[in-house]
């Protein structure tokens, strides 16, 4: 092409060059007609972005039809020469079939592009604009002269009205004297543009809002749009046999360069799975939301844009899936989250039992909110130990200090009564030394219950009940409960249960929060109660890890009480044959 | 925390063939949200409410992922159901 002579080895100084401009640059030359696989001082743009590890331009040049297996003067081809990420990503393409290649290529720009628009990246989207606002005021000396236009059209009947202005059929080109003309198009298909107003896309056909709204983040003006709908037009009119380019806009060339490319290096790679290619989803609204172009081009377009076309042909709906699979893939980004959902329900379910979970029947509707369960139960329940994480790292020396803080809040908070405490009824095998330690102190504890007056009480005279109806055979078992076995069996050893009352006075609803956390921080294997907690005021909206930390608090304070004044064993002759009072409170 | 007068209403009587809106912290687009994906009468939510063991986070959880209920409503969903369920079962 023509501008090529203007251009020899620019593009290639360009290639090795890591940066916004030298890519536009580089880009606005490949639009042009620079030859991508020029050579010069005997090696390609290819080789030198390969070389410099340029993955932005080698990807670009690549879109652009950069042919990788061409050779240097030294016989080298450009996968030779690469390094780093750049060798990776040419041994990837070019494991890939040709024409895979391409749509691959074409939608990773997508990707980076959408992934710039959903967010976090604020501020390089402002860098963008504001680097491109600067091409749009940056006068080009290689378009300023407009071009003959007898020149050279390599597509004559496909590429109409390039160059000149004047018989437009669906656009106003902004700066020409407006012709009246009918579209021949529905309108639906076109877009129009106004002089000096703010140019508006209409209607966009949904198949084509995929490929145009992942552009739409660096497009800046609405000839971009018209561009790149023009191209997803004339790819469905290549199903519905209309002329590829029958649409075509006459003012493309300026922004036309923002278009295409989008530098990888700006986004994460994570940051592209919010977008789901799905290809019925119209983005319209978006577009219409873009920002107006800052300055109108500084020159009329001289260029048809045949490069690398068919790209956006070679696409097929495979690609798009594998892309979707991909992208799948990414956001299942955690390890311990993939592995649960692939689970089957039965290993699910032990995988729950694991973590003291008793789950239901994991049917469709139910196995998500399992999975996440598990998922987060891994936080606060380390697989394979006896109590609850928080307990754990108080056995381990290392206790919580919010412990405290939880107690201010929910103390402040759920003050409504004195009667109240919590107990806890312990083995007294465990802990007969004078020091009793941390961990036999919690491996001592079989009950933790809350109560009033004489509540605790009521347990062990349920255990004698019951004690002594085993004796005379012939009345029924009323009551049976691991609890109490548990005393009976610790009665039958000879030795009283000790029961240690903490926390007096306070209300109904402290308490009861209490328990429930001092049962998370030990867990339901460890303990003969058979109801969960109940968490009331603060203590509701915490996850059970912040539940056990509290927990944790309590049976450390528990221990220290406990150590401090050791409570006398209650064998079965110093408990009463019955509750009076109210106290009793079944 | 005081109950709301639908709470209070539901509880206070088995059931039955209750819409699924007579459920405290369902309101009519819940409701209809509900109904799309078939859980049409109250016992059906309760049924689901059985399914996850009346656990109360799996509960709001399946009720927002299910309804798009928020979790202020789907707690006072799930504190009606465990009421009733604690009266009657």
């Amino acid at each position: 092409m023509e501008s090529s002579s203007l251009a020899g080895g620019v593009l290639h100084s360009l290639s090795a060059r890591k940066c916004h401009s030298a890519l536009d640059a580089a880009r606005t030359l490949l639009r042009h007609g620079e030859a991508v696989n020029a050579e010069y001082n005997g090696t390609t743009p290819l080789h030198i972005a390969a070389q410099n590890d340029n993955l932005e331009m080698a990807q670009m040049l690549l879109h652009f039809g950069a042919d990788p297996t061409l050779l240097d003067k030294f016989g080298r081809t450009s996968l030779d020469v690469a390094t780093g990420k750049t060798k990776e990503f040419l041994l990837r393409m070019l494991a890939l079939p040709q024409k895979k290649r391409k749509g691959i290529l074409y939608r990773i720009f997508i990707c980076h592009t959408r992934s710039l628009f959903s967010g976090l990246m604020k501020k390089a989207r402002k860098n963008i604009r504001r680097i491109t606002s600067a091409t749009h005021l940056r006068p080009t000396s290689i378009s300023d002269p407009p071009l003959p236009k007898d020149r050279h059209d390599p597509h004559p009947p496909t590429m109409i009205f390039e160059d000149d202005p004047l018989p437009l059929e669906k656009f106003v080109l902004p700066g020409t004297p407006l012709t009246s003309r009918t579209p021949p198009v529905p309108s639906s298909d076109c877009v129009t543009t106004k002089r000096g107003g703010r140019p508006r896309a209409r209607v966009i056909p949904a198949s084509a809002t995929n490929q145009i709204s992942a552009k739409r983040v660096r497009a800046h003006s609405v000839d971009d749009n018209l561009l790149e709908m023009n191209k997803a037009l004339s790819h469905k009119a290549s199903k519905s046999s209309r002329t590829p380019r029958q649409v075509q806009t006459p003012n493309n060339n300026h922004q036309v360069q923002k278009v295409h490319f989008k530098t990888p290096r700006t986004t994460k790679p994570q940051g592209g799975l919010t977008w789901t290619p799905s290809r019925n989803v119209n983005t319209t609204p978006r577009a219409l939301k873009l920002p107006t172009p800052k300055a109108k081009p500084s020159a009329p377009p001289m260029e048809p844009v045949n490069v690398s076309s068919d790209a956006y042909f070679t696409a097929d709906d495979s690609i798009l899936d594998e892309l979707e699979a991909r992208i799948r893939q990414i956001k299942i980004n955690d390890p311990a989250a993939a592995r649960i959902t692939k689970l089957t329900d039965h290993q699910l379910r032990a995988q729950l039992a694991i973590a003291g979970i008793s789950a239901g029947p994991i049917t469709p509707e139910t196995r998500k909110g399992y999975e996440k369960k598990l998922i987060l139960s891994h936080g606060h329940t380390t697989v394979n130990s006896k109590y609850s994480g928080p307990l754990q790292f108080a056995l381990d020396g290392k206790p919580s200090e919010d412990g405290d803080k939880l107690d201010h809040i929910l103390r402040r908070e759920l003050d409504d009564g004195a009667r109240q405490f919590n107990y806890i009824l312990l083995d007294p095998r465990a802990v007969d030394d004078k020091e009793v330690t941390l961990d036999s102190f919690i491996a001592a504890i079989f009950y933790v219950g809350k109560g009033t007056g004489e509540r605790p009480l009521s347990h062990l005279i349920d255990a004698k009940v019951a004690r002594e109806a085993k004796t005379r055979p012939g009345e029924k078992k009323k009551i049976h409960s691991d609890k109490i076995e548990r005393i009976n069996l610790i009665w039958s050893s000879g030795v009283g249960v000790i029961q240690l009352e903490i926390g007096k006075g306070v209300g109904d609803r402290l308490a009861l929060t209490r328990e429930g956390c001092m049962m998370l921080a030990i867990g339901s294997n460890n303990l003969t109660n058979k109801r969960g907690g109940e968490f009331h005021g603060a203590a509701r909206t915490w996850d059970n890890r912040k539940r056990a930390i509290y927990g944790t608090y309590l049976i450390l304070r528990a221990h220290k009480v406990f150590n401090a004044d050791r409570p006398q064993q209650i064998m079965p002759r110093n408990v009463p044959d019955q509750l009076f009072g109210a106290a009793k409170k079944k | 925390m005081s109950t709301s007068v639908k709470h209070r209403e539901f509880v206070s009587e088995p059931m039955g063939e209750k819409e699924v809106e007579t459920i405290a912290g369902i309101g009519p687009t819940y409701g209809e949200k509900l109904r799309d994906k078939g859980f049409d009468k109250a016992y059906v939510v309760f049924g689901q409410f059985l399914l996850l063991k009346k656990d109360e986070e799996l509960f709001v959880e399946w009720l927002k992922e299910t309804a798009g209920i928020t979790k202020n409503h789907a707690t006072s969903c799930y504190n009606c159901l465990n009421e009733w369920a604690q009266q009657y079962i």
